[in-house]
């Protein structure tokens, strides 16, 4: 072990400078890893070799000695401790507690930066833990004389930091706020796995700990380079060698365990080879794999196949020309794949490759080409995934299309199709054409999806033409909180009516987005849901509601702002306690009189509305469960006021708002904590400007 | 019920069923018997014990986390419930102390919400933001400085 001899050079009035770090050349077992292979008697070795060497720093007074000494002690008491030899444990507790006491912080080791080559990596704070938990003997014998010796540096190791005061003797030590890098550094990397790539890096490179002792917080890199490219032309050379000396930074500073790599840009076939190369040591530890480039058959014969515990897969390209790259080869043109793929991500502009034989296991799928999706295989598939399948999002962009299917899309027939629905147990998320257009799917833990009810009804089952497609999913989703839809064109079908009838029934729904491509959009089959019940009734129906999403391509003025009106103000009376019979009666009353003759109550005489409005009023007024607030207007009605919003957020898209808000006479307004507007246009797609159009992707 | 007792020796007598949302703790338990003893917890203060038992107790019926399912998309997501937000909004040291609380009693969705939280302070900041937002010491030699902006070039041009 002569190569573990720390070097002392001792000046005239300089402190002793103590180095224990060896070269990095050099194969060496430093303290810290002896402890943590655990092998005690090496322990023992070193650090009595430190010991002795610095034996002398407290009567010279020289702190950095001092923290050395202690360090060694730690390690001794920890390692005697292990071995059970407590008599020669308590022997050195106590001379740690001595130095403690005499020398204060500056004795306490774990707080010293200093000590990093002594301590860095090591888990003493986590061994500390496991002392203590056994509820050690030792640990406790001196604890009774010395509040602020040892017990207080073993906690110190769990918890917090030791304020450095001056050398200050037997003063007590102050415990300061426990700080983050007192946290032991498994924590630390649990905070790192909820951070994106490029700030689990910047985290790194905050201190020396970190930069140099937890490999995990290097084991994700991301690279992104979108500018400037084509899909013809891909990176440059200069750009391939950023990105590989990237690559080769991340998998030495993590000992070649990257686990995670996401490229962004577009590399060519030519160019993805030393990409390939690159990442080849780290093809055990790989995970996940983003290579932007269309030849992943190419990536999966010369890396992913070597990649055992490789699970998600990105395929998509990002070039500056939204030109599609469709020719490519798939990495699903092999027959088996060595490793189990949980996730896997596309877009529709990039053809993914037979998919369908490798579903099973699936957990998150995004982009797989509706193209895919319409053969018979892929039903197969889905039964294979239904299991696994945890989030399934046919365009992550959240955009509408067009693309139909019929049954003579997957070359079956009824028979071909499967006879019990498929049980979805964990998918969370969807949107998704086969959704749509499916068999009886069962969906008990969804919360949140798009479906589109333009595509039509029921297409495989030409028995069920008349029910809504979407409904009867709704219907299987009982967990659905946040919802999106597009509705059906005519707003008088029998389709519209059953979507909200279905939607009434989500006892869980906090959000729902009504889409539409026809200027008359409707709320009224949801009153209508609101009003089912007998009038004493007190019930209120999607309990949880509490933001809608109203997006159209063309705004006008429809009766949408009476109708929202209506709905939000049943709510409100609801919410207050009030039966239906008084909500409905009451709701009327403020419709009367917040919006003008013209637009609601049409037909009534003046005296008839001010009569039914001040007859709600003075009822109002006996109501046991709501008085409310009324003011009286400069024609003797009596109007009530709101001063509680019922829903707290109404997202529209660009334009909406002023017609709601003006038309309603600020009711609206009253009702609704914020009103949004968003634009909404590009979420349309192939549908903006005027419908009926074939998708792009069909 | 089962008793507890904190670091600074106060004791707290709470339903099993939420003491038990510590795997420690019900280990313990379990190890241990139908035994009234107070369960030592000697890394937790009073105070600290106040706060994880208070999230104990509102998440006393949780279904118990599934073991190996989605552990990818449970990671990605840095989302935290209504609830947990409002309890997480503590002071630095108190939201340490409670990762270190739960870290030390195996309560992995506190030690979670902990970790996200601190997730999504860090989020977006340079390394000398991050140095002054959790008051750590800049211990990075000049050369070593050097060596790590050559090292993050690439990161900085997009």
């Amino acid at each position: 072990m002569a190569s573990t001899q720390p070097a002392i050079k001792v000046e005239d009035d300089q402190p002793i400078v103590f180095s224990y770090t060896a070269r990095p050349s050099q194969p060496v077992t430093t303290l810290p890893q002896a402890w943590r292979d655990n092998n005690l008697e090496l322990v023992v070795k070193l650090a009595s070799e430190i010991i002795e060497m610095v034996a002398g720093a407290p009567a010279h007074g020289n702190v950095d000695a001092v923290r050395q000494l202690s360090a060694g002690l730690r390690y001794r008491f920890l390692a005697y401790e292990a071995m059970g030899l407590a008599v020669l444990a308590v022997a050195d507790a106590k001379r740690i507690f001595e130095l403690t006491a005499r020398f204060g912080s500056d004795a306490d080791v774990e707080v010293d930066d200093q000590l990093l080559p002594v301590l860095a990596g090591s888990d003493i704070s986590a061994m500390d833990a496991e002392m203590t938990r056994d509820e050690n003997p030792a640990m406790d014998i001196d604890t009774n004389s010395a509040p602020s010796g040892l017990k207080r540096s073993a906690e110190d190791t769990l918890g917090g930091t030791v304020v450095k005061r001056s050398k200050a003797g037997n003063r007590p030590l102050l415990r300061c706020t426990a700080g983050l890098t007192s946290l032991p550094s498994e924590v630390i990397i649990t905070v790192a796995d909820f951070l994106p790539a490029s700030d689990r890096i910047k985290l790194a490179n905050t201190c020396n700990a970190w930069r140099n002792g937890i490999p995990e917080l290097w084991s994700s890199l991301e690279f992104v380079r979108i500018k400037n490219i084509s899909s013809s032309q891909g990176w440059l050379r200069d750009t391939l060698e950023t990105c590989i000396s990237a690559i080769q930074t991340c998998q030495r500073r993590s000992h070649n365990r990257l686990s995670s790599v996401v490229l962004k840009g577009f590399v060519t076939q030519d160019g993805v080879s030393s990409i390939l190369d690159a990442l080849a040591s780290s093809k055990v530890t790989l995970k996940y794999l983003a290579i932007p480039t269309p030849a992943q058959q190419h990536c999966f014969k010369q890396l992913y196949r070597h990649c055992r515990n490789l699970a998600g897969v990105d395929i998509r390209v990002q070039t500056e020309h939204r030109e599609s790259v469709s020719t490519g080869s798939s990495l699903f043109d092999s027959t088996k794949l060595p490793f189990k793929l949980k996730t896997f991500i596309s877009t529709q502009a990039i053809d993914c490759g037979d998919i369908a034989r490798h579903m099973a296991g699936l957990e998150v799928v995004h982009g797989v080409k509706f193209s895919r999706q319409k053969q018979l295989s892929f039903i197969q598939g889905l039964v294979d995934a239904a299991p696994s399948l945890i989030e399934w999002q046919d365009d992550p962009e959240d955009k509408w299309d067009n693309t139909n299917v019929v049954l003579g899309d997957y070359g079956a027939g009824q028979n071909q199709l499967p006879t019990q629905p498929i049980l979805f147990p964990k998918l969370r998320k969807l949107s998704a054409l086969w959704a749509e257009h499916f068999i009886e799917c069962l969906f008990p833990a969804l919360e949140e999806a798009r479906f589109n009810a333009q595509r039509g009804p029921n297409s495989l089952s030409p028995g069920a033409q008349n029910q809504s497609r979407i409904a009867a999913v709704v219907l299987k989703s009982p967990s659905l909180r946040k919802l999106d839809i597009l509705m059906p064109s005519t707003t008088a079908s029998s389709e519209t009516r059953q979507i909200f009838n279905a939607i009434a029934t989500l006892p869980k729904l906090k959000e729902l987005g009504l889409w539409s491509v026809s200027s008359n959009m409707t709320l009224l089959p949801l009153v209508d849901a609101h009003k089912v019940g007998a009038d004493n009734n007190t019930c209120l129906i999607l309990p949880e509601l509490h933001t809608i999403r109203l997006c159209t391509t063309t705004v006008s003025s429809t009766s949408l702002d009476r109708e929202l009106s209506e709905l939000l103000l049943l709510r409100f009376y609801l919410k207050q306690g009030c039966s239906l019979g008084e909500a409905k009666i009451r709701s009327e009353a403020a419709l009367l009189v917040h919006f003008s003759s013209t637009s609601y109550g049409y037909g009534m005489t003046k005296a008839q509305r001010k009569k039914a409005i001040n007859a709600s009023a003075a009822e109002a007024a006996e109501s046991t469960t709501y008085k409310g607030t009324f003011t009286t207007t400069s024609d003797g009605l009596k109007r009530e006021e709101f001063d509680k919003s019922v829903l707290q957020n109404l997202v529209v898209s660009r334009g909406m708002s002023k017609h709601l808000v003006e038309s309603s006479n600020a009711l609206l307004k009253q009702l609704i904590g914020r009103i949004v507007e968003v634009d909404t246009s590009k979420k349309f797609g192939s549908h903006s400007g005027q419908h009926g159009y074939r998708g792009a992707y069909y | 019920m089962v008793s507890l007792t904190t670091s600074d020796n106060e004791q707290f007598t709470v339903e099993r069923d939420v003491a038990e949302r510590s795997v420690l703790i019900k280990q313990m338990l379990e190890d241990i018997g139908d035994n009234d003893q107070p369960i030592p917890l000697p890394n937790v203060s009073s105070n600290v014990l106040k706060k994880v038992l208070e999230y104990c107790s509102h998440h006393r019926s949780d279904p118990p986390a599934p073991a190996d399912d989605a552990e990818e998309s449970r990671r990605r997501t840095t989302d935290i419930s209504d609830w947990d937000a409002k309890f997480i909004q503590v002071d630095q040291e108190m939201l340490f102390e409670i990762i270190l609380a739960a870290n030390y009693l195996d309560i992995k969705p506190l030690l979670d919400v902990g970790c996200k939280t601190v997730a999504n302070m860090i989020k977006g900041k340079t390394p000398e933001e991050i140095r002054k937002l959790f008051n750590i010491q800049n211990d990075f030699s000049p050369e070593e400085e050097a060596q790590i902006r050559k090292e993050n070039e690439w990161a900085e041009d997009r």
